[in-house]
């Protein structure tokens, strides 16, 4: 980090600091502000309920996809878990709006999404704003379309097929019993996914990947007008099919559609900072700094007049390719 | 030494120091090393002109810290390169701190709005979601909302009840019989 500052200009310093501060004072604020204070500021009793998913699913995105070692940020994250319980515990009184055990899907879902991310060999790592450049024109291969219209088919396939069950507002043990019922004895089930309903697990892996998406629209390389647009469209549109699915009014598709879109302006305005100061989600590239050094034999300093023997001091570090 | 070649890209690294230049005193230009007593001189903040002079006018004997590109040039203060792109860059940070100003404007402003009118039938996000999930968690959730429940009755069964206690008598008229 302190390599990227010392390579950016002093406006863009100020930009960068001058935005971490809003995004620590929506955090902090929200978490540890008195309620009639969150209740004077203009949309503050929205959005701060929100506020402990997307911390939440931020910092298991940062354990995940982060940079340096995985073990530092396994160790790290567990910590930083209780230290934000502890402060919504203190700052709210203890009152949550969203219940515990949907935090925990909704944290298990990301988990799993931010795997998956990271298996595809993608990362979280600062890069010098040079060499962060993107082809100005979004450009798309054939099996990536054939990926993401596959992915797609696949998620609104096992939505549809959930939609009875989201409909009548069902436990998950009721739908795998009919799922499984002709071919064995699914009872066993029953026990385990007991009280737990369909509805909760759907709506966790929407947050989730509304969450990863906005971080996705954030970070990754490039310039992100055009993702913002096209996220701006698609996730109200998942809030109003889920509530299609669920068979609710009219206002419960807009409620849903504003609760997804300000979750995922909340994760994508607190990741701004880093993408600011050069961290992208990219396939990391191995690059290493070392001095200039210049080999010079010695027979051409035996040769080289006197005036032109230069005694240097070669601090500089030159960005290098390791191939 | 190339007399038709730059002096600066003739510039070579006789003696490799491992000084940090962060830890010397000075400016950007030049800063004193401790270890050696000498001034150390940026030549990469300096323009092409101005490094060459003080090259020439030392006659080679100086200490100098400077920024090689790959192909071998030197980097000086003046590169038309690198103005153009630092310009660049200030007029981005510029841009983009001029749009955070007008979006953080934009968004109180549509806030405040909000907040007088919001639309019939509104919830906050987190009530939506936990609605969402179980919505009869709240009956208040629906209490707007006409709710049908349709099923077989149940009625309860009707235990009998035992007969309250008969109150004390002193003898002179007779208890009412049960079932009265």
């Amino acid at each position: 980090m302190t390599r990227l500052l010392a390579v950016t200009t002093a406006a863009e310093r100020l930009l960068i600091v001058f935005t971490a501060a809003l995004v620590l004072a929506l955090h902090l604020g929200g978490m540890l502000a008195p309620q009639w204070l969150v209740a004077a500021i203009p949309l503050g009793v929205d959005v701060q309920p929100l506020l402990p998913p997307a911390q939440l699913i931020l910092l298991i995105a940062w354990t995940i996809l982060g940079p340096g070692r995985l073990w530092v940020r396994l160790v790290a994250a567990p910590a930083l878990a209780v230290v934000l319980a502890a402060g919504w515990a203190v700052g709210s009184g203890g009152a949550m709006e969203l219940p515990g055990n949907w935090l925990v899907t909704a944290g298990i879902a990301a988990a799993a999404l931010a795997l998956s991310i990271r298996c595809c060999g993608q990362r979280l790592a600062a890069s010098r704003p040079d060499s962060a450049k993107a082809p100005r024109h979004p450009q798309f291969s054939i099996r990536m379309l054939i990926i993401l219209t596959t992915l797609v088919a696949v998620v609104l396939g096992i939505l549809e097929s959930l939609r009875p069950m989201l409909r009548n507002d069902q436990e998950l043990s009721m739908y795998l019993e009919r799922l499984l019922a002709s071919r064995l004895e699914a009872g066993f089930l029953s026990g385990y996914f007991s009280d737990i309903s369909i509805r909760q697990y759907v709506l966790a892996a929407a947050v989730a990947g509304t969450s990863l998406a906005a971080l996705w629209c954030v970070l990754r390389p490039g310039a992100m007008w055009l993702r913002l647009i096209v996220a701006a469209v698609c996730l109200p549109l998942l809030g109003i099919y889920l509530a299609n699915l669920s068979g609710g009014a009219r206002d419960v598709s807009v409620n849903l559609a504003i609760g997804l879109t300000t979750l995922a302006a909340i994760v994508g305005l607190s990741v701004v900072p880093l993408r600011l100061a050069g961290v992208r989600l990219a396939r990391p590239r191995r690059t290493g700094f070392k001095p200039v050094l210049s080999k010079i034999s010695e027979d051409r300093l035996k040769t080289c007049p006197t005036k032109d023997r230069l005694k240097t001091c070669p601090t500089e570090l030159v960005p290098e390719t390791v191939s | 030494m190339n007399p038709e070649l730059p002096l600066l890209n003739q510039i070579d690294v006789a003696s490799p120091c491992t000084a940090s230049w962060e830890e010397m005193d000075g400016d950007e230009r030049v800063r004193f090393c401790s270890l050696c007593r000498l001034n150390v001189y940026n030549l990469s903040e300096m323009p092409r002109e101005e490094a060459e002079d003080l090259v020439r006018s030392r006659e080679g004997r100086l200490c100098v810290r400077f920024y090689r590109r790959p192909d071998g040039t030197m980097l000086t203060r003046d590169c038309p390169v690198g103005i153009r792109a630092l310009r660049q860059r200030l007029v981005r940070a510029v841009a983009a701190i001029a749009g955070l100003v007008v979006a953080m404007v934009s968004g109180s402003l549509f806030a405040n709005m909000f907040g007088r009118h919001k639309p019939a039938g509104y919830q906050p996000p987190a009530s939506a979601f936990s609605n969402w999930i179980d919505p009869y968690r709240n009956y208040s959730a629906v209490a707007g909302r006409m709710v049908f429940t349709v099923g077989d009755v149940c009625i309860p069964t009707v235990t009998p009840q035992p007969p309250p206690p008969a109150p004390a008598n002193n003898g002179s008229e007779p208890a009412p019989p049960a079932g009265e």
